[in-house]
């Protein structure tokens, strides 16, 4: 059952993914990351930015770029950005002021060296610091004059920045919007905070196997770092310019939990709330959907909650479920941006990406998890979801356009 | 646009009843005082308080609240006063700054980070380890006030936490207004809170003068640049009142509350409640 068989949603501007980019710690485009990532490889290993020795925990999951702090997310940005653009072939990518960006991202935290520094040794740092930077960067960069905001939900917030962008392109008020997110955890205090706070792996003596999503045996999260991009764009804009279409993105939805800062409910009502509300966006029903990414963060009270609030919405052990973190660890507000694309990529290729370290499904998660190798499956919708610190809930559903 | 504004909370250095604020604002009164010795600029515009057992379900979560989300909580709740209807499905949008950490818990870790003058990653890794608050990322992270205002009121719809400096707040107050326009919820809570008072943010300011001077521009130099702190929040509903964007006391809040970030393109709002003549008086 898809939308147009739903009725009800004619009319509506529909809204197409017309380019990507990504780097992530499996590759720094999005088909090295997604080569990558079928061939069930992992970007997690010591860490290589600073030196972790007496540290809790010493390994990350890095990308292959140098740099720091703000000036590595300005790094990423760019990079992805780039690949996205490049993506839209002769077509280009249009400016002013029928253009916007909604990115989402977190402060950057300044060198440890800044504070015994002149201020004048950094004298773009401190405007570079701020959650905006990226987006005002990725504005300046495109010569997008339309609306520009940036969405901070720790790990929702690039979910809900490609969500808000949606609606502003659904609604009229531009026709491109260019979404996604950015973020950089692999530093000092970041380590330090999270681990003080228990929520991060321990596995210092196996990082490859430290993230297990729906595992029995996770004990936390991996740090990483990355940034993913998409250019949206109104279906009939990205016809009549010639521009590739890539996938459509049909819903969204999002909730509060309302529930406590650092736990997601045990039942999993918020998130389910959340899926609700893009299922109900899209017009479609559960069963439509043929490939879930997770949020699945390896920690016990996400992966718990997310696994009951997709059997309460799909049914226990039916859709097809992976969290590609087992991979790339937990890039935060960019994660949700990433785990779009591989949602767009799933629906291109027939080829559902399979969770790593998934040894022993918890047996308490009723999921139907994808595990040891991919699955090969065409499918038409795909719903990727985003919880974060707080109790913001994200879902995205991307579909096939045939 | 068919909704509007139904209630108005705020939390200003000059007051907490919005008629009182708009009064005081437009008399000229101010809630800025002479800074203490070694702040770095002349004067802020301190709020007095608040009492936060009024706002507070759970005593202890006052240990996670950052001076912000104490401005928050207050003008959410009054905002909230008069709704009777199901939060389950009430939206939520924040405008946030750069959301500082508690002055007293980062100085505890940094002191235990330096060594002869700098910041030394081995001390951070050892000393500095167990004097880190393990609450000190929560009390940091942006969507923080969304979390606290959420869980206060059992907000559970459509949400977001907007940074932008002074932009955010109306980003955040239009998305409110056309979620409930669009029919996404039925009605929304929007605004922002934010404290410029800290220490990190007045090093901030010093730096960016640093940097300044040393291209030959004082333009952040201005003495009567005052920092500040406050919180407003509206209820958005189907019919309320408009909100006037281009009101006046976006100015007056500067000159009267000082420098707030998102929470001065907030304002307007404050306007859009004194014409309700009580909660829900349009709705």
């Amino acid at each position: 059952m898809n939308n147009e068989e739903q009725g009800g949603l004619s009319g509506r501007r529909r809204v197409v993914v017309t380019g990507m980019g990504m780097v992530t710690p499996l590759g720094l485009s999005v088909e090295e990351t997604w080569a990558a990532l079928l061939r069930m490889e992992c970007g997690i290993g010591p860490i290589r930015r600073f030196d972790p020795s007496g540290f809790p925990v010493a390994f990350a999951a890095e990308v292959a770029l140098r740099g720091e702090g703000a000036e590595l997310k300005r790094e990423l940005t760019t990079w992805a950005l780039r690949e996205a653009v490049a993506g839209l072939g002769a077509a280009g990518l249009p400016s002013g002021p029928r253009v916007g960006v909604c990115l989402g991202s977190e402060a950057a935290r300044p060198p440890l060296s800044w504070m015994s520094e002149p201020p004048e040794a950094h004298p773009s740092l401190l405007a570079d610091l701020a959650p905006d930077a990226p987006t005002r960067q990725v504005a300046e960069a495109v010569g997008a004059e339309g609306p520009r905001s940036t969405v901070s939900t720790a790990c929702t917030s690039s979910s809900q920045a490609i969500g808000e962008a949606m609606l502003r392109i659904r609604r009229g008020e531009v026709d491109v919007m260019v979404a996604g997110g950015v973020d950089v955890l692999s530093e000092p205090l970041m380590v330090i905070g999270f681990s003080r706070l228990g929520a991060l792996s321990t596995r210092n003596h196996d990082p490859e196997h430290a993230s297990r999503p729906f595992d029995r045996d996770r004990d936390g999260f991996v740090l990483g770092e990355g940034a993913g991009i998409l250019i949206l764009e109104e279906e009939e804009h990205a016809r009549a310019r010639g521009a590739p279409i890539l996938a459509e993105l049909a819903g969204y939805g999002c909730s509060c939990n309302a529930w406590r800062i650092t736990d997601s409910p045990p039942d999993g009502r918020g998130p389910a709330q959340a899926m609700f509300a893009a299922l109900a966006d899209a017009g479609l029903a559960p069963e439509a959907i043929g490939y879930i990414n997770a949020h699945g963060t390896s920690t016990q009270q996400n992966d718990l909650s997310e696994s009951r609030a997709i059997a309460t919405v799909f049914g226990p052990n039916t859709v097809p479920v992976s969290s590609t973190k087992g991979h790339i660890g937990h890039l935060v507000a960019a994660c949700g941006a990433v785990e779009a694309i591989f949602c767009v990529l799933a629906l291109r290729d027939g080829l559902l990406p399979a969770g790593r370290n998934l040894d022993n499904v918890d047996p308490e998660c009723p999921i139907n998890p994808i595990r040891g190798e991919p699955l090969a499956r065409p499918i038409r919708y795909a719903l990727t979801n985003a919880f974060g610190f707080g109790g913001s809930n994200g879902s995205l559903i991307l579909g096939s356009l045939q | 646009m068919s909704a509007g504004v139904l209630a108005v909370g705020c939390v200003t250095s000059v007051g907490e009843d919005v008629a009182e604020v708009i009064a005081a604002l437009k008399a000229g009164k101010t809630g800025m005082k002479d800074a203490p010795k070694g702040y770095p600029d002349p004067q802020l515009a301190q709020v007095p308080g608040p009492d936060l057992k009024l706002w507070l379900k759970r005593k202890k979560d006052a240990r996670l609240l950052s001076r912000a989300c104490q401005l928050a909580l207050p003008a959410a709740g009054r905002a909230m006063a008069a709704f009777a209807g199901d939060p389950e499905t009430l939206g939520l949008y924040v405008a946030v700054g750069r959301e500082p950490p508690d002055a007293d818990d980062a100085s505890l870790a940094i002191v235990a980070m330096e060594r002869d003058g700098q910041l030394d990653l081995e001390r951070l890794a050892t000393r500095g380890r167990e004097l880190y608050p393990p609450l000190l990322p929560l009390r940091t992270l942006p969507n923080m006030i969304l979390a606290h205002v959420s869980i206060q009121h059992g907000i559970r719809g459509e949400n977001g936490t907007y940074t932008g400096g002074w932009s955010a707040g109306k980003q955040a107050v239009m998305a409110a207004i056309r979620a409930v326009d669009e029919g996404r919820v039925a009605f929304a809570l929007a605004g922002g809170a934010h404290s410029n008072i800290d220490p990190f943010s007045a090093g901030d300011r010093w730096r960016v003068a640093a940097i300044e001077r040393s291209f030959g521009r004082t333009d952040s130099e201005d003495p009567r640049y005052c920092p500040g702190e406050g919180a407003i929040f509206a209820l958005i509903g189907p019919g309320g009142v408009p909100v006037d964007w281009e009101s006046p006391l976006t100015e007056a809040w500067l000159q009267g509350c000082g420098d707030c970030g998102p929470v001065v393109g907030l304002a307007p709002l404050l306007a859009a409640g004194a014409h309700l003549g009580g909660p829900f008086a349009q709705a």
